[in-house]
């Protein structure tokens, strides 16, 4: 598997870390090695990266989504509701993480994490609105709770050490998208 | 078109079939010798063919046993094909690695060569390279006029050239 | 539990729809990223662009005449076509005419025999108004009559009355006369040459219009004339070059020069490449080809006699010789009109399908016109699949020729030629090698260039004088120093110039360099992704094959059995 000491550089190389991208098989070490890569954007290499990177976001997307309405429908119970949302969140944090690669044009990697963004929005939105008609509330409280806009909030338990275990704090940037700091408390007890 | 039932003879319509009965045991030519070629080719022919790495990077007298072998594997396969209709070489994929790219049985001298990239293949081998670099076949048989394709479930398909 | 039903109503639909936008997006990014590089244009050469321009225009214009001339000849032909056979038309309406006014019976007999009786008068020389009377006086009981219009029609065209009349026993439920006819009709036949209308048997027999013995009697012809044909030698090979001319047929013609518009310009064997890649682009026209044959159920007609009337006006319209040459004309006409005026590849197509008009073919090749161009030989889906079933083995074999013909057409390397430099690359694996060839071959015309700027010798003396001067200005006085210094400031002047023109030359080999290797970089990735797009494109040759694999000709027989009427086939 993975064949540069340093990442890609020249296009043959980049082709085939999105090969293996593709094949969905080595994420994590992809991802590593598209952090060390560089690239030139000049003309007409971009617009082919361009197409390439959104084709394998498009796939990804579409598989997401179809993974949650599997798993959804399947769904018997409010945990395995939580799994399929907190499975969809899984993969928008990860194709969140390579459209903030450092190593993108910013006018890709704006629109590659919009388009990730968007996706959550509507997904979240969707999702709210056909619980609107359960009477109980109680999946729209969990729909509520299990954010799909938080996937890129994943990234904080990694980064600092949580400064107090005992009081799970939210994260900032989390705090405007659901509006209920007390979402992530929530989360836990399910899955405890 | 009516067919005349009577008054002409039958091999009227069919001129090639006489032809065939007198050539059959002689020598095959033409569309006969393209069918025969066309046949399927037999597992072990096959298998010997993809052989052609293992144990042939070796020198001198040994090489020249290995290629005696599959000359004689050749001849057996096609038995009924006049010596001159032979294929001239065989071209395949090397499976010794970077930088070793395709390698050749030359009937002729007898030898197998293998060739690193960018390295010239003799002449009318050269015309296989590309076609024995692909997955799909196992090697690539060449003669003077066409060259034949055999995928590892030994099925063929002819270009000819 | 409530949760689980709702979310299974959820509405998740529009979400995978609006993936959509994603790909629309893309396209404003690509040119966004595309506007940071810059442009070659400006180091190109002017005249060669003009040139460049001018042949296009040439060639488009060129284009542009023969689409519109094409257009135009194709009326005419249409006009010609109607005025010349014109009143053929009037005889062929009235074939199924007679047929359903005399199943309600609501035209008396006199009517129907004085109306054959006046086509007869009005077409010398066909042969449906002679059969037209016989069936008019074979209604009306007048046996007489209608044994000496029907010699008549067979004298004028035996082949075609006789499948007409094996036609209308079958419509009319007499199936000994059916089958008489039928005898007649295959003892005329030589599977050497068939006409055309032959596919019109093959038609009524796929979608099961014949009885049970009358279709048996015709699969068993059908299975005798192949195995005559098979013990022809080159039989075989003669089956694959006919194939081969199929399915070649299949090849698009599409510039790919907008998605790979860098190799496109800076690539001398980009003619090769677009040709391999429309090469390898045949699979997936041919797969949808066969894929469309096989896929769905073929609807047969509600009853025998709408599928026997289908036949009978197919059988009238299509297949007079007479009408041949002009309908090949517009055939040609067709093809111009579809290639957008390319007639060189018209022709190419033309050229690979006329054997669908010739006026006579064996019976293979009757089978492949009918499965590769149904448009030109008349024939239902029904017909297309029992001829690709009994075709199977001839059209393997010529796929997998021609997937290997078009496997070598493939070139091994992409040149790449940016100004004066040139480089080649297999799959894009050398760009670090080329960049820095690229880089050395520039820097080397950039010092060259250098070399050229400096001060020539006539500067030396001119230095070397001036200096003198200034210093015998301590000797001979103040004209020489204004002398000297003149020279000097000449020389200093010279030397400034010579600075700048050295300054110019670095900026214009530093732009030449940043955009030639941004040119280069774009061809490699172009050169990466043409790769992948033969590879994939080629890849559809397995789908190709696997489906064949799975086609019988048992299946297919069975299939137009129980696919129109059980009933008939309950034995």
């Amino acid at each position: 598997m993975p064949m540069f000491s340093s990442g890609p550089i020249t296009y043959a190389q980049w082709t085939q870390c999105l090969d293996l991208l593709a094949s969905g098989l080595h994420d994590d070490s992809v991802l590593a090695q598209m952090e060390q890569g560089t690239l030139s954007w000049s003309g007409g290499v971009g617009p082919l990266f361009a197409q390439r990177i959104s084709d394998e976001f498009t796939s990804r997307l579409t598989r997401c989504s179809q993974l949650l309405t599997r798993d959804l429908s399947a769904s018997t119970d409010d945990a395995s509701v939580v799994r399929a949302i907190l499975n969809a969140r899984q993969t928008l944090y990860f194709l969140h993480r390579i459209a903030q690669l450092t190593v993108f044009a910013d006018t890709l990697r704006m629109h590659l994490t919009g388009e990730v963004r968007k996706f959550a929005e509507r997904s979240q939105q969707s999702l709210e609105d056909s619980a609107r008609a359960d009477r109980s509330g109680r999946l729209r409280l969990l729909l509520r709770h299990n954010n799909l806009l938080r996937y890129d909030c994943l990234v904080q338990p990694v980064l600092p050490p949580l400064p107090d275990a005992s009081t799970p704090t939210v994260p900032p940037s989390a705090m405007p998208l659901n509006g209920t700091p007390t979402g992530a408390r929530h989360r836990r007890n399910i899955l405890s | 078109m009516a067919r005349t039932i009577m008054g002409t003879k039958p091999h009227e319509t069919t001129p090639l079939r006489t032809k065939a009965v007198g050539s059959a045991n002689t020598k095959l030519e033409g569309d006969a010798l393209r069918v025969r070629l066309r046949q399927k080719r037999s597992g072990a022919y096959v298998e010997g063919m993809t052989r052609l790495d293992a144990g042939t990077h070796l020198h001198g007298a040994h090489s020249a046993l290995a290629a005696q072998a599959l000359m004689d594997l050749i001849r057996q396969e096609l038995p009924d094909v006049s010596v001159e209709a032979l294929p001239i070489g065989i071209v395949a994929k090397c499976y010794l690695g970077v930088p070793y790219e395709v390698h050749t049985l030359s009937c002729a001298g007898c030898i197998i060569q293998h060739f690193k990239q960018g390295e010239a293949l003799p002449h009318l081998m050269e015309r296989a390279r590309s076609l024995a670099q692909h997955p799909e076949y196992a090697f690539i048989e060449v003669y003077s006029s066409r060259l034949v394709t055999v995928t590892t479930n030994g099925q063929t398909a002819i270009i000819d050239i | 539990m409530s949760s689980e039903r709702i979310i299974h109503v959820a509405d998740l639909r529009f979400i995978n729809e609006s993936l959509g936008s994603l790909r629309g997006d893309i396209g404003t990014v690509s040119q966004q990223v595309e506007s940071v590089g810059s442009n070659l244009d400006q180091t190109r050469n002017e005249l060669a662009w003009l040139k460049e321009a001018f042949d296009n225009f040439v060639a488009a214009d060129i284009k542009a005449k023969e689409l519109s001339l094409a257009e135009t000849r194709q009326v005419k032909i249409r006009q010609e076509l109607e005025s010349t056979f014109g009143y053929y038309a009037q005889i062929r309406r009235q074939a199924t005419g007679i047929l359903q006014a005399s199943d309600i019976q609501l035209v008396r007999k006199e009517t129907l025999r004085n109306a054959t009786e006046e086509l007869m008068l009005a077409a010398p020389r066909y042969w449906l108004a002679p059969a037209l009377v016989a069936l008019s006086a074979w209604l009306g009981d007048n046996r007489e009559l209608a044994t000496r219009a029907l010699a008549e029609a067979g004298r004028r065209d035996d082949e075609k009355t006789s499948l007409f009349f094996a036609l209308i026993a079958r419509r009319a439920g007499r199936n000994e006369a059916c089958r008489r006819w039928l005898d007649r009709y295959f003892a005329l036949q030589n599977p050497y040459h068939l006409d055309r209308q032959t596919v019109v048997m093959l038609d009524a027999m796929a979608n099961g219009v014949f009885g049970a013995d009358a279709s048996m009697h015709c699969s068993k012809r059908v299975s005798l004339w192949i195995d005559e044909l098979a013990q022809r030698v080159g039989f075989v090979e003669t089956q694959r070059r006919q194939w081969s001319d199929g399915l070649l047929s299949k090849t698009p013609n599409v510039e790919h020069g907008n998605r790979y518009s860098h190799l496109q310009r800076y690539c001398p064997n980009w003619s090769a490449l677009n040709g391999a890649l429309n090469g390898v682009a045949m699979h997936q026209a041919v797969l949808e080809h066969f894929d469309g044959v096989f896929k769905g159920e073929i609807k047969a007609e509600s009853s025998v006699l709408i599928a026997v009337d289908n036949l009978l006006s197919k059988l009238v319209t299509r297949f007079d010789d007479e009408e041949l040459p002009l309908r090949r004309q517009e055939e040609m006409c067709r093809f111009i009109i579809e290639e957008g005026g390319d007639k060189l590849a018209a022709i190419k197509r033309n050229d690979l399908q006329s054997k669908a008009l010739d006026d006579q073919v064996d019976f293979t090749q009757l089978l492949t016109n009918a499965a590769m161009h149904p448009e030109t030989s008349h024939v239902t889906r029904a017909t297309q699949r029992f001829a690709i079933a009994h075709s199977r083995d001839w059209i393997l074999a010529a796929h997998a020729d021609l997937t290997a013909k078009v496997r070598l057409a493939i070139p091994i390397k992409v040149q790449i030629t940016i100004e004066d430099w040139t480089g080649e690359t297999a799959n894009g694996e050398n760009e670090t090698d080329l960049l820095a060839n690229l880089k050395d071959s520039i820097a080397k015309l950039e010092t060259e260039a250098l070399t050229q700027a400096k001060l020539s010798g006539l500067h030396w003396i001119v230095l070397v004088f001036g200096v003198l001067m200034v210093f015998a200005t301590f000797s001979a006085g103040l004209l020489l120093l204004l002398v000297g210094a003149a020279c000097l400031t000449w020389v200093f002047l010279a030397y400034r110039q010579i600075e700048q023109t050295r300054a110019k030359i670095r900026a214009k080999f530093a732009t030449l360099l940043d955009q030639s290797t941004q040119a280069l970089r774009a061809c490699i990735a172009e050169t990466v992704e043409l790769r992948r797009d033969i590879a994939k494109r080629d890849h559809i040759a397995n789908a190709v094959t696997a489906l064949l694999e799975s086609i019988s000709p048992e299946q297919h027989i069975l299939a137009h059995h129980d696919a129109v009427r059980r009933v008939l086939n309950n034995k």
